[in-house]
């Protein structure tokens, strides 16, 4: 049996994620390793894991926190976890271009089998409680990229076209309007000195390279 | 989205006027089974009549018969619907909404749905039941039926424990289907197999999981029981029947005492079925 | 006297199987002392007929005949053509033979098979014992290429299947793909078809495809090997039948008169997607009845071999076999195209082992088993390959297999 509850558990995230200082704890909880999921099925290390990432939305979302949100974003195919992950992504103090094409990625990932999910307290499911979707959450996100999501509107139109079906309207007006959002948003102004942009690896300074 | 036709053909202009008014209360129940039954699996593209469906399957009032072919409509769309990915995210909260219905046959119909789903809300709403039987929205065998569903389920700990101590014999029988998937079970099954005071039907339970944990374990045994004069005729028709479909061929091939031990079945007093799979066997590892 | 007799333009045992549809063959006399030249033959069914029955055509086109008489030159082939009678499909591997007669004399004489999908609630012990077996070698206690058919038909091949004009050629193409790997086990076993707008009391047994019990768990005769399935590692098959299957038709379905009357056009007729199919599908509670776990029932086959079977016969019975009559396949089109996979000149996935994109990320099973008797549809089928399944436009378009109740002629 697992040596903590789930409502152990999510009582241990509820304080990390409000100690800037215990950050780096909360990012370990993110290692598919960690002692913590031993013996969970998956649905429970689902419902663990989306938590941490939701975690870091109020808290801020550090560097070696946020591979682990864009692996989730390129790679992960459950709803919740791409929820959480779009939602964390909104916890970084910089956006980046580089961002958008993983949002994109997940939108692919999910579309095929999204679902209402509830993101407000630890192991809701929408029954009593209202609730929002990957897509939703994936294109919020791409909404708060604002300008930094540029790269993706051709990708974004051709999603439009719901050739496969995937989106219903209430979703496609969705698309459209942040389709709008990035494109009517002002471009990047001059990066200051001090900026710092994630290129998908790391973080590096471009005025410092000099660009 | 498909545009598909042209135009309908008159069969489907008189389901569109039949289903524009299939949440209507005065309507007879085997009208709107018949307009729901009829609404073609592109009704999801149409936030009225998807919601009207949804409506129904949630409506405690509406007759069984009719909420039950809207669920039926709803998941004849998922095989066939070009937009039912659109729907799904409402489809499995509405699911979600009635899975506590006072109907068990909606609880039944809906969890089983959610289940094959691998949804985390149903694994955890039947869990739930089986730890404290007052919270049990189905039976117990029922409810480690459709946890079985999902091998990561974490449901081991619980159906072991009620192997240990079966509410009834069926929930013990399920608990051990479930089992069959954990290879860390198959001690268990290999014992339950040679107890011959165990019941048949668990036996040849075990026999089946441990072909599939353990198959040559099971071989061995199967072999035994086919030659042990003192088993019954239904436990060595299963075991031989796992010998001529899953054995060794070579080995089966070199096995001159089974041969004979299997050619006095096909002549003995046994079972039409033991004679018929001993037949098979001999055809296939004929001297 | 040495003659040299080609079915399916084969020596090989493998190909000695025929359907209503007529197989090229052709028969040689060897040249040796004492071998007259020319030679007159008949060939004829070898008496008495047991089992299968076949007719012969002396050339493409030409009308179907119980004999067939030959000059044959030695060292020269003659072509000709041989096909099942319709109505007399085999019962057994080998149940009919082609005798070659000179006079009341037989120079030669060769087993074959009249191969026929047959209704599974008709089908003989032997048929259904040989059928369950090749099954259940298939799955081989989960750990063979049944793995592969269950995997492909989950949420993510979904869109390459479904819910646009593809479905039928793409599920056409899936049966077959089971069939031939069935046959790999046995020759003799072709893929039966559950009627689901009839009663079938006779598929539902303990030796056949199993009774269900209250919970839906399906059980097994001592002596049927399907009491040893398994699927994602899991033992047994889920299924709640919700109308009585000894008495009933499942629920809500279209009769085949209701479903050959969709319409003239492909476009129309593939409405049957929803229903009939849809709802067979959707008769049941338990694995067959979503489809993420629809495959793990194998009863899924038998569903879809009787949705093929009914745009057969819609195909037979409106002359839909060209692809390039608009008619045959839908024609109309969303805006921005047909999804890929669903126009006739794209390849199939899973077949074509494209992934990624907007295809799935992976695509298990590999290409379209070879056939002995055929070489249709290639190893990477597209949507029109599918279509002339019994070479009625293009000979070699046959796909080898016929049903029971859907004439050739």
């Amino acid at each position: 049996m697992p040596a903590w509850s789930e409502a152990q558990f999510a009582a241990l995230v509820g304080e990390l994620g409000t100690d800037p200082a215990r950050r780096d704890q909360l990012t370990d909880l993110l290692r598919e390793d960690h002692p913590v999921y031993e013996q969970r099925g998956t649905a429970a290390t689902i419902r663990m894991r989306g938590w941490v990432l939701l975690a870091f939305q109020h808290l801020g979302l550090p560097g070696p926190a946020l591979i682990y949100v864009l692996e989730e974003l390129d790679n992960g195919r459950d709803a919740y976890l791409i929820a959480a992950a779009a939602h964390a992504l909104r916890g970084s103090t910089t956006a980046s271009p580089a961002m958008a094409g993983f949002l994109v990625r997940a939108i692919t990932n999910v579309r095929d089998h999204d679902d209402i999910v509830c993101l407000r307290n630890y192991g809701a499911y929408t029954v009593d409680e209202p609730g929002t979707t990957a897509v939703r959450e994936i294109l919020e996100s791409l909404r708060w990229l604002g300008p930094n999501g540029r790269g993706v509107l051709p990708e974004l139109e051709t999603l439009r076209e719901n050739r496969s079906g995937q989106f219903s309207k209430s979703l496609l007006e969705e698309l459209k309007n942040t389709i709008e959002v990035i494109r009517s948003s002002a471009p990047p102004s001059e990066l200051q000195e001090n900026d710092r942009v994630f290129n998908g690896t790391g973080y590096f300074s471009p005025a410092a390279q000099g660009r | 989205m498909s545009a598909k036709k042209s135009k309908a053909p008159a069969k489907k202009q008189a389901a569109a006027k039949a289903s524009a008014g299939s949440a209507k209360m005065s309507r007879s129940a085997s009208q709107r089974i018949h307009a729901l039954s009829r609404m073609g699996g592109d009704f999801c593209e149409d936030t009225e009549k998807l919601q009207g469906v949804l409506n129904t399957i949630k409506d405690t009032a509406a007759p069984l018969p009719v909420r039950m072919t809207a669920l039926q409509t709803m998941l004849s769309a998922s095989f066939s619907a070009p937009n039912f990915n659109a729907c799904r995210p409402d489809f499995l909260a509405t699911l979600r909404s009635v899975a506590a219905d006072k109907n068990m046959q909606i609880r039944e119909r809906v969890l089983g749905i959610l289940s094959r789903e691998q949804d985390g809300f149903a694994q955890q709403v039947l869990m739930e039941g089986l730890q404290d039987p007052a919270k049990a929205l189905l039976p117990p065998e029922k409810a480690l039926q459709l946890l079985s569903y999902d091998i990561h389920a974490d449901a081991y700990p619980l159906a072991r424990k009620i192997v240990q101590n079966p509410p009834n014999e069926a929930a013990k029988r399920e608990a051990l289907r479930l089992l069959a998937a954990d290879a860390g079970s198959a001690p268990m099954f290999e014992k339950l197999l040679k107890n011959k005071k165990e019941a048949v039907d668990v036996r040849q339970l075990s026999a089946a999981a441990l072909n599939s944990l353990a198959p040559e374990k099971l071989q061995q045994h199967a072999r035994k029981i086919v030659l042990d004069k003192s088993e019954g005729d239904q436990l060595k028709a299963t075991s031989l029947t796992a010998i001529t479909h899953f054995a060794d061929e070579a080995a089966m091939a070199k096995d001159n005492a089974l041969y004979k031990g299997v050619d006095k079945l096909r002549t003995a007093h046994s079972s039409p079925a033991l004679k018929r799979v001993s037949k098979q066997f001999l055809a296939k590892y004929s001297r | 006297m040495a003659i040299n007799l080609l079915i399916n333009g084969s020596a090989d045992p493998k190909a000695r199987y025929v359907t209503w549809a007529p197989s090229p063959c052709s028969i040689e006399l060897a040249a040796g002392p004492g071998v007259a030249s020319p030679q007159a033959v008949t060939l004829r069914n070898k008496p008495p007929a047991s089992g299968g029955v076949v007719v012969f055509y002396s050339k493409p086109g030409a009308a179907a005949s119980n004999t067939l008489a030959l000059t044959l030159t030695p060292g020269t082939p003659v072509s000709f053509l041989v096909g099942g009678k319709f109505g007399k499909p085999s019962v057994a591997d080998g149940d009919v033979a082609i005798q070659v007669m000179s006079g009341t004399q037989v120079l030669a004489e060769m087993p074959l098979m009249v191969r026929i999908r047959k209704n599974a609630n008709t089908l003989s012990a032997g048929e259904r014992d040989r059928f369950v077996s090749a099954l259940a070698q298939l799955n081989n206690k989960g750990a063979g290429r049944y793995a592969d058919f269950r995997n492909i038909h989950d949420e993510d091949g979904l869109p390459e299947a479904h819910g646009a004009p593809g479905f039928l050629p793409w599920h056409r193409a899936f049966t077959l793909d089971l069939e031939r790997q069935l046959q790999a086990f046995d020759s003799s076993v072709t893929l039966p078809y559950w009627r689901f707008d009839q009663k079938a009391p006779a598929l539902f047994t303990a030796d056949f495809f199993g009774t269900s019990d209250q919970l839906g768990t399906v059980h097994f005769g001592p002596t049927n090997p399907l009491q040893f399935w398994v699927t994602d590692g899991i033992p047994g098959i889920k299924r709640r039948p919700l109308f009585n299957v000894a008495t009933a038709a499942a629920n809500n379905v279209f009769t085949e008169a209701q479903t050959l009357a969709l319409g003239n056009q492909f476009a129309d007729f593939r409405d049957l997607e929803d229903n009939p199919h849809g709802y067979a599908h959707t008769s049941f509670g338990g694995s067959i009845s979503s489809v993420p776990t629809a495959v793990k029932d194998p009863l899924f086959f038998l569903l879809h071999a009787n949705v093929d079977r009914l745009w057969a016969k819609w195909q037979k019975k409106l002359g839909r076999f060209d692809p390039s009559v608009a008619a045959s396949f839908d024609s109309t089109k969303p805006p921005g195209g047909n999804r890929i996979g669903h126009n006739l000149p794209d390849t199939m996935w899973p077949w074509n082992g494209v992934t990624g994109g907007v295809r799935p990320p992976t695509a298990p099973g590999g290409p379209m088993p070879d056939s002995p008797s055929v070489s249709a549809p290639g190893a990477r089928p597209r949507v029109e390959d599918l279509l002339d399944y019994r070479g009625a436009i293009v000979a070699g378009s046959r796909l080898a297999f016929d049903y029971d109740d859907v004439p050739f002629a």
